[in-house]
């Protein structure tokens, strides 16, 4: 019998009723479909439960939300406070502004803030702010860049049409000639440029900024009229708690936040500075939801959380003890891997392997032992994983690697 | 890469993905195999001033013969995209000239009733057929004509293009169940082509997919067939690159409007 039994009959159930069965990236396709979970029963801490019942130290916190930990107590509570008022009302509460004053307390540059429910929403209303206050129409983004599901930024294809990205130009992470090129060729049309702090695309390594790169960026845009944009969903509040700029050095117009903003709560903002209010007020925003009193009673817990227990010194140091623990232990089995990315959003590769077999090899085996590490994902670090947790996942991974290195045996690149 | 019009990619997917199946057929197929038992020579057809494919007759086999190789066929010219497609479907009226190897007139009547077996194995079996034999042929048969209908639509179809340009390259090994057969397909990214059949590559793959038996194998084939449940499923297992799995699947999804099942 198969250990998700239980998983693949309601999957089985799904594939009626909803297309694709899981869509987007918790896709099971995105995965090892068969062995990784496909569906969550509950969670605590860094731990969580699939339908099967299977335990899991968690490595992908929700894809980045959960900064905390699942069920952090004061977050929790400060839901259940507001939960006893509601959630959704015809207008917002008190708590807007109050997280709107707190976020702008935060970010230097910025001097208001506005909310949604999802990264998508974020990004796409900045582009549309920078268009207002500019009155240009391009944009340009780095190639591979993920910043959200909509037509101008989709990875997907489906429904798409040639006038989506008529307005959209690309450029590599790192490559400073290139941008100046695009800033060349567009000259006084480009309304944006966004970025994200480092890149992190799915199924690559995650690459840093080199030295002064995104302080070109910003240069650049500064000299052209440009709105530079900054998209923090990913790695907002993970490397400072003032913006991923802080940690960079460089200062964006526009800053969105997401995910581990309310501690896995749906939440997102966009801050921004002055110069930019008046076509941010003039940009329609709104949603049905948006508003929602509980989990902007979440965020300021969660931030409140972030502040006082340093909570992204915490997550660096775990994360330097897991990653300098993956290499080690890949090591004594005779292998090589890359960790990438920040302490904190750590990404494990095998060096000289571009596929992938090994990467998946390596988590299957992992899920098999209660490890939940993403074969082609950035992972995340939350302040629940203690040092007995990251010794116990190393643990498992000594194992992952050895069996990683007999089915690779004699430098074979496929199972 | 260049783009084509859609009966130019047409004519080209007749031409190489289809034509190259009854080589396919007759190591397959006992009754296809006694058709050119005895027989020998080589045909060609082309499209004039345009794609050809050429296949030699030997020794009980067909196989798909280089430029260098091809001596005195049986030539069979179209003169346009047009009446290559016309031919091909069966509609309308349109029959190739024959410019030469007139010698070889003889091969015309095995060729046609070649033809007529593959057609009948690459319509799909019966959906109560238990046995898997006819399932076998008609996947592998199908599958090299599919991959080699990619290459065609992947280099001269604009929007295949397209995806193939967000497509890392690499190599996709295709297998089926348990079964010792498996088929090959080669993204060469560097230089912008497709190559595909067993030999194409000697290189470990960068993807392999498998069909969990020869039922699936041949539903994954048809218009509708959804990958993610079937991924999700355990009927088709991808492991390796998997936006290259993904990229050539979207092209193998621009094959049914160059290629009408028969």
């Amino acid at each position: 019998m198969s250990k998700i039994e239980k998983s693949l009959a309601l999957f089985d159930r799904a594939c009626r009723v909803i297309p694709g069965g899981i869509y987007g990236h918790a896709s099971p396709s995105l995965t090892v479909p068969g062995v990784f979970p496909y569906y969550a029963q509950r969670a605590e801490g860094c731990r969580y439960w699939d339908a099967d019942g299977r335990e899991f130290i968690d490595y992908l916190c929700g894809y980045g939300p959960v900064i905390l930990g699942y069920r952090h107590p004061e977050v929790e509570e400060a839901v259940a406070m507001q939960q006893k008022d509601g959630d959704c009302f015809n207008h917002p509460t008190a708590l807007m502004v109050e997280l709107a004053e707190r976020l702008v307390g935060l970010v230097d540059f910025a001097d208001w803030a506005v909310f949604g429910k999802n990264g998508s929403d974020m990004t796409t209303w900045a582009i549309q702010v920078a268009r207002e206050h500019t009155g240009r129409k391009k944009v340009l983004k780095v190639e591979g860049a993920y910043h959200g599901m909509d037509p101008w930024c989709t990875p997907g294809r489906g429904g798409l049409i040639p006038e989506d990205r008529q307005h959209i130009q690309e450029f590599p992470w790192n490559d400073r000639q290139a941008l100046d090129d695009r800033l060349v060729q567009y000259r006084d049309q480009i309304a944006a440029v966004i970025v994200t702090p480092f890149h992190h695309s799915i199924f690559h390594d995650s690459v840093l900024p080199e030295p002064g790169f995104l302080k070109h960026v910003e240069t650049g845009c500064r000299r052209d009229g440009i709105v530079f944009i900054l998209d923090d969903i990913r790695a907002g509040f993970r490397l400072h708690l003032g913006g991923s700029h802080r940690f960079f050095g460089f200062e964006p117009d526009l800053i969105c936040f997401s995910k581990a903003m309310g501690n896995g709560y749906p939440l997102s903002a966009a801050l921004g500075r002055k110069a930019l209010h008046k076509a941010a007020s003039k940009v329609f925003l709104t949603g049905s939801f948006w508003n929602g009193a509980i989990a902007m009673a979440a965020a300021l817990a969660c931030l409140r959380v972030l502040e006082r227990d340093r909570v992204v010194e915490q997550l660096r140091v775990a994360g330097e003890k897991l990653g300098k623990g993956l290499a080690e232990a890949a090591r004594r089995h005779d292998l090589s891997v890359r960790i990438s990315g920040p302490p904190s959003i750590p990404f494990m590769t095998f060096a000289n392997e571009t596929n992938f077999f090994r990467s998946q090899r390596f988590c299957a085996e992992a899920i098999e032992r209660g490890v939940f590490f993403h074969p082609h994902h950035n992972w995340f670090i939350c302040a629940a994983h203690r040092e007995q947790d990251i010794e116990e996942s190393l643990g498992a991974a000594d194992a992952c690697f050895a069996v990683v290195r007999e089915s690779f045996e004699n430098n074979r690149q496929s199972p | 890469m260049n783009d084509l019009s859609h009966p130019a990619i047409q004519c080209r997917v007749h031409l190489r993905a289809g034509l190259p199946a009854l080589g396919d057929l007759v190591g397959l197929v006992p009754e296809a195999q006694k058709l050119v038992d005895r027989t020998e020579g080589q045909l060609r057809v082309r499209r004039w001033r345009g794609p050809w494919v050429a296949l030699g007759l030997e020794k009980g086999r067909i196989r798909q013969l280089r430029e260098e190789e091809v001596q005195r066929p049986l030539d069979m010219v179209f003169l346009t995209d047009r009446q290559v497609n016309r031919f091909f479907r069966g509609r309308g009226w349109a029959l190739p000239l024959i410019t030469g190897g007139f010698g070889h007139l003889g091969l015309l009547k095995p060729l046609r009733l070649l033809a007529d077996l593959l057609k009948k194995h690459l319509r799909v079996p019966d959906q109560n057929e238990d046995d898997l034999a006819p399932w076998r042929i008609h996947v592998q048969l199908l599958l090299p004509v599919i991959l080699r209908a990619v290459k065609e639509i992947g280099e001269h179809d604009p929007e295949a293009g397209a995806i193939l340009s967000q497509t890392p390259g690499g190599l996709v090994e295709f297998r089926i169940g348990a079964l010792p057969y498996r088929t090959r397909i080669w993204w060469r990214k560097d230089r912008r082509i497709v190559e595909t059949g067993e030999e194409c590559a000697s290189a470990p793959p960068d993807v392999m997919i498998t069909f969990r038996d020869e039922r699936i194998a041949a539903a994954a084939m048809r218009p509708g067939f959804d990958a993610a449940v079937a991924v999700g499923r355990g009927d088709l297992v991808v492991r390796g690159l998997l936006p290259l799995a993904e990229g050539l699947g979207l092209v193998m999804d621009r094959v049914p409007l160059y290629l009408e099942s028969p």
